[in-house]
């Protein structure tokens, strides 16, 4: 009993600045939710941080990967000292620095069409932080399959993001995106062959954006990364935590697809806003 | 730069140029208050890559921190901010020169601390501090970067300069002028319980807001707010050193507005007539 009115106390004493903006009973929710996080990089790092500092009581986390150096511009977990550990075990360890009374499970397992369905279940809601078009398929599709709403994200150079929230009975991922994926597998060759045509496509849309030419060239030839800045990447977690806090305690998300949270700032006068797309569904290479 | 920064900024390339990111490895940058706001700004800037960071924060981390300070952590409950700060900056670039001031800025050592810095970021919770900072670095023709995080969704950031209309005017302070007498003190720090009763208006609960005015309630902030406001104040930072054309500061009184309940979560708007009611924001 002393234990348990110890975390009791200690949550209170850490949430207690939440309050206000929250009621208690919406900071309760927070803490009996469970969230799981596909991808542990710029986006999914950060969104781990900060939904385990919003008071959430159980946090899971998958990525298959370690930091590299060149990750350090932008995830907030890569440090000299966490360098060539695993993402998932510096986050769990970071995570425990924040609220060491959190429930977490974090794996260092790629997600994949297999394994989707054991990690996702009894999670109250999925934020997705992949760098690559076919896991988000998957991660989004077993979403809506379970009934579990889930946050997704991309993001573009210079500086440009996007967020939309997908609820069960909402449009799907693939739809509001436009891919002409929908009822086929992933191992299916043309959907390989057409997602990665979208990515290509997304950079050199990005030129027209203000990403120079000459990056576009060399990331569709394979020679160059994703352009990515720390401004984008934490902007992108700090909305995607924002919809999924609001989802958890029972209010309405803002942008709930095929609605999405729409950042650049490159534009001087509206940076972010929330944009319902005229013909009912996005372009994946424009956002 | 060397071979290690070189390999930690690779992917900001495209985004910025060789020649810009040498710019912010040249540049000096002072943050004052390493909290809610000023832990994320810092960190931000250390990954950009700016080179010279100045940390003025005299407090120690305490627990009701972590619900959104990024430099925040149970191993850190008790631990100066600013000497946190400098141990996460090092962590991302052991390149990255580092100042700490264990000091609270005052009007005695505003000037001395903020000289041959090329940006300072105001990340103080104090209208008197505020004051105090954004009359000395526009004296010292240094850009100044404010924030705001306001109950419920709401903040906002603008940059100063020695070409903007002053602070307190563009923010309608009674101390416009004046020296910071207790009576002009204590009227502007009446404006911090002004924006408690307007965040009622806006969404915050009536009852917290009673709370604080009767000082029984802190200032509420939520984690998604207060790290945007951060993120938007080092892009201002960003701005100020790259001297872009097409990508300006937004200058005072052009106010980087936010607000997560609304449609235009993040607007850059001006005033009709040249000012903002600091109670509103």
């Amino acid at each position: 009993m002393t234990n348990q009115l110890l975390i009791d106390e200690f949550y209170s004493e850490m949430t207690k600045k939440n309050i206000g903006v929250y009621t208690e009973e919406e900071q309760a929710k927070l803490r009996n939710s469970k969230v799981i996080i596909f991808g542990l990089g710029g986006v999914g790092g950060m969104e781990s941080i900060l939904c385990a500092r919003s008071g959430i009581g159980h946090i899971s986390g998958v990525d298959p990967d370690i930091f590299e150096l060149s990750n350090t511009n932008r995830q907030m977990l890569a440090m000299t000292s966490t360098m060539n550990e695993y993402k998932s075990v510096a986050a769990e360890r970071h995570l425990k620095d924040i609220n060491p009374y959190l429930s977490t499970n974090f794996q260092n397992v790629r997600v994949t069409e297999e394994n989707v369905f054991e990690l996702m279940q009894g999670h109250d809601l999925v934020l997705e932080a992949l760098d690559d078009m076919p896991s988000r398929i998957v991660v989004h599709r077993a979403a809506r399959k379970l009934g579990i709403p889930s946050i997704s994200m991309s993001g573009s150079p210079p500086h440009r993001g996007f967020v939309s929230a997908f609820l069960p009975d909402g449009i799907s991922y693939e739809e509001a995106l436009n891919i002409q994926t929908q009822g086929k597998a992933i191992s299916d060759p043309e959907v390989t062959q057409f997602v990665q045509e979208i990515k290509k496509k997304r950079a050199q849309f990005s030129v027209s954006k203000g990403a120079p030419q000459s990056w576009a060239d060399d990331f569709c030839s394979g020679k160059a990364g994703w352009i990515i800045t720390p401004i984008r990447a934490t902007l992108i977690a700090a909305f995607s935590c924002h919809e999924a806090v609001q989802i958890l305690i029972g209010q309405k998300p803002l942008a709930a697809a095929p609605k999405g949270i729409y950042i650049d700032m490159d534009n001087l006068t509206n940076p972010v806003s929330v944009i319902n797309p005229e013909c009912g569904h996005w372009e994946a290479y424009q956002i | 730069m060397n071979n290690l920064s070189q390999e930690i900024y690779a992917r900001n390339y495209g985004v910025v140029t060789h020649e810009e990111q040498q710019k912010l490895a040249n540049a000096k940058v002072t943050v004052i208050g390493a909290g809610g706001v000023g832990g994320i700004t810092l960190i931000s800037l250390a990954r950009m890559g700016f080179g010279n960071i100045q940390v003025v924060d005299m407090d120690e981390f305490d627990y009701s921190n972590i619900n959104r300070q990024m430099l925040s952590g149970i191993s850190r409950v008790g631990k100066s901010k600013a000497e946190c700060a400098r141990d996460t900056i090092l962590d991302i670039n052991p390149a990255i020169n580092v100042t700490v001031r264990k000091e609270k800025l005052v009007e005695a050592n505003a000037e001395e601390i903020i000289a041959g810095s090329d940006v300072v970021i105001d990340g103080t919770d104090n209208l008197i501090a505020r004051v105090i900072i954004h009359r000395a670095a526009q004296k010292l023709k240094v850009p100044s970067v404010w924030i705001a995080v306001t109950p419920p969704f709401r903040g906002g950031v603008m940059t100063f300069s020695h070409e903007t209309p002053a602070y307190e005017l563009v923010l309608q302070h009674p101390s416009y002028g004046k020296e910071l007498t207790p009576e002009v003190v204590k009227e502007v720090s009446a404006i911090k319980d002004e924006r408690a009763k307007v965040s009622v208006e806006h969404g915050a609960l009536a009852d917290w807001a009673e709370n604080y005015l009767n000082n029984n309630a802190p200032w509420a902030v939520i984690c998604p707010v207060a790290n945007i406001v951060g993120i938007c104040a080092s892009f201002e930072a960003f701005k100020v050193i790259l001297k872009r054309d097409d990508l300006k500061p937004s200058y005072a009184p052009a106010l980087v507005k936010i607000d997560l309940s609304q449609i235009n979560m993040v607007q850059v708007q001006t005033p009709v007539n040249g000012s903002w009611n600091n109670a509103e924001l």
